[in-house]
């Protein structure tokens, strides 16, 4: 029998990154948005917590983009 | 053309499965955003019946063998192929009626296995490659999609511990809507074609396509439809288990588990395993249950899970010899089996009367 332990190694090694990446952006940027909501009450600059939720964002949609580039290019 | 009966009622019973195949797997997709209330439950099902309609357009590699090589497909007729989809239906809606989430490829697999072990004997089953393509995946990719989600829901809460509550929510369920979405549509480029391929097989080898076509116009348009309808019905029961029975599920929780589900699924298609999107969802529901703390996991409804999913093969394997054992002999074996079927599933849908549960009732309780 053959297992194929590279493959395996290589799923777990992408989704991992994949996966905990996204979440992580996605929970940088849901913070930032928090941060700008409250610099705006506060009457403080909003300009850094708007451009990093802006950025995690952008960051989170180039993923999925390209996890949909990945399910219909197949 | 002399279409014969068989037949007939294989393309009939392959959209039968395709359609089972549906509703028992709208919950992988929809479940945790049904649970955590990011989506009312029948526009979460209306979006997964488009995205899997979609997907099954979508889709261009059609499956080239019915089996994945994992039976001698020399000895699969149309009787065999009969069988085993009978043995699928059948497991599924089983499972359905008590609200487990299992694997239709496992239910097709393990039909097939039974179907052509009586009638072509044991040596027609490759088990080394069964063991390969089916166990070890299984086994593996709940693991690794659990351990990503719970990473993943660790840091999620970790991360946004002091952010408002409301802002939190609101955001997480964005992205559970989004990633629940993407499982969706990779679910309809998948499964859709694995009936695409049961059907065109069944074509070729009866004589009415030529040996290399691909799925004529009609095949991809009623396979799409079925599977779509059944999603669109939406497996309540299911649902409830995997949404409200494994943990309680909060929104970065769903996040997190339709993420790393979906990184699993994509990575492992473009690596080439074939896995069960249930499994890999079912793990990264538990994953996220585990990465939460003070998160409660019912581990005794995780438990009844593997069991179902251990004895789905098996189990399938045989109905679909039975059944496949009938319906060999003969077109008065095929009717009989068409009806017994009908009979068995007619029956299920009685039981399931009994104690319904609907788009109305699905988060009310943890279990079936």
């Amino acid at each position: 029998m053959h297992i194929n332990w590279t493959g395996l190694g290589e799923v777990l090694a992408v989704a991992l990154a994949a996966g905990v990446g996204l979440v992580t952006l996605a929970a940088l940027g849901i913070n930032a948005l928090d941060r700008r909501t409250r610099a705006h009450e506060r009457g403080t600059s909003t300009v850094i917590a708007t451009a990093t939720s802006a950025l995690c964002a952008a960051a989170c949609v180039a993923l999925i983009g390209y996890g949909i580039y990945l399910t219909i290019s197949k | 053309m002399d279409v014969s009966l068989i037949v007939v009622v294989v393309v009939i019973t392959a959209l039968a499965f395709d359609f089972t195949n549906g509703f028992h797997d709208t919950a992988n997709a929809m479940a945790t955003s049904i649970a955590t209330g990011a989506l009312r439950p029948r526009v979460a099902v209306g979006i997964a019946a488009v995205l899997n309609l979609v997907g099954a357009f979508l889709s261009i590699e059609v499956a080239k063998t019915i089996s994945s090589g994992i039976v001698d497909e020399t000895r699969i007729g149309p009787a065999v192929i009969f069988g085993g989809l009978v043995g699928a239906i059948v497991w599924n809606l089983l499972t359905w009626l008590v609200g487990l989430p299992s694997s239709s490829s496992h239910a097709l697999f393990g039909g097939l296995i039974g179907a052509v072990w009586v009638a072509s004997g044991s040596d027609a089953v490759r088990f080394t490659t069964v063991l390969e393509k089916v166990v070890v995946p299984a086994v593996a990719s709940p693991l690794i999609a659990g351990l990503v989600a719970m990473i993943a829901t660790f840091l999620a809460y970790r991360i946004t511990h002091r952010t408002g509550e409301d802002t939190r929510r609101r955001g997480f369920r964005v992205g559970q809507v989004v990633t629940a979405s993407l499982v969706a549509l990779a679910h309809g480029t998948n499964d859709a074609q694995k009936t695409m391929g049961v059907i065109t097989l069944t074509l070729i080898t009866a004589g009415s396509l030529p040996a290399d076509a691909g799925p004529p116009l009609w095949v991809i348009i009623a396979a799409g439809s079925a599977i779509a309808l059944g999603t669109y019905l939406g497996g309540w029961r299911i649902i409830r288990t995997m949404g409200r029975g494994i943990t309680d599920i909060q929104p970065p929780q769903g996040f997190a588990a339709e993420a790393s589900a979906a990184a699993v699924i994509l990575t492992s298609s473009h690596v080439g395993f074939a896995l069960s999107t249930t499994h890999v969802v079912s793990g990264g529901v538990i994953g996220s249950g585990v990465g939460r703390r003070l998160a409660e996991v019912r581990w005794s409804t995780a438990g009844r899970m593997v069991v179902a999913w251990a004895l789905t093969l098996p189990a399938a394997a045989l109905v679909g010899a039975a059944a496949g054992w009938v319906a060999g002999t003969g077109a008065a074996g095929t009717v009989t089996v068409a009806l017994a079927a009908a009979a068995i599933c007619g029956a299920i849908y009685w039981l399931s009367r009994r104690n319904p549960i609907s788009a109305h009732n699905v988060n009310d309780a943890a279990t079936v």
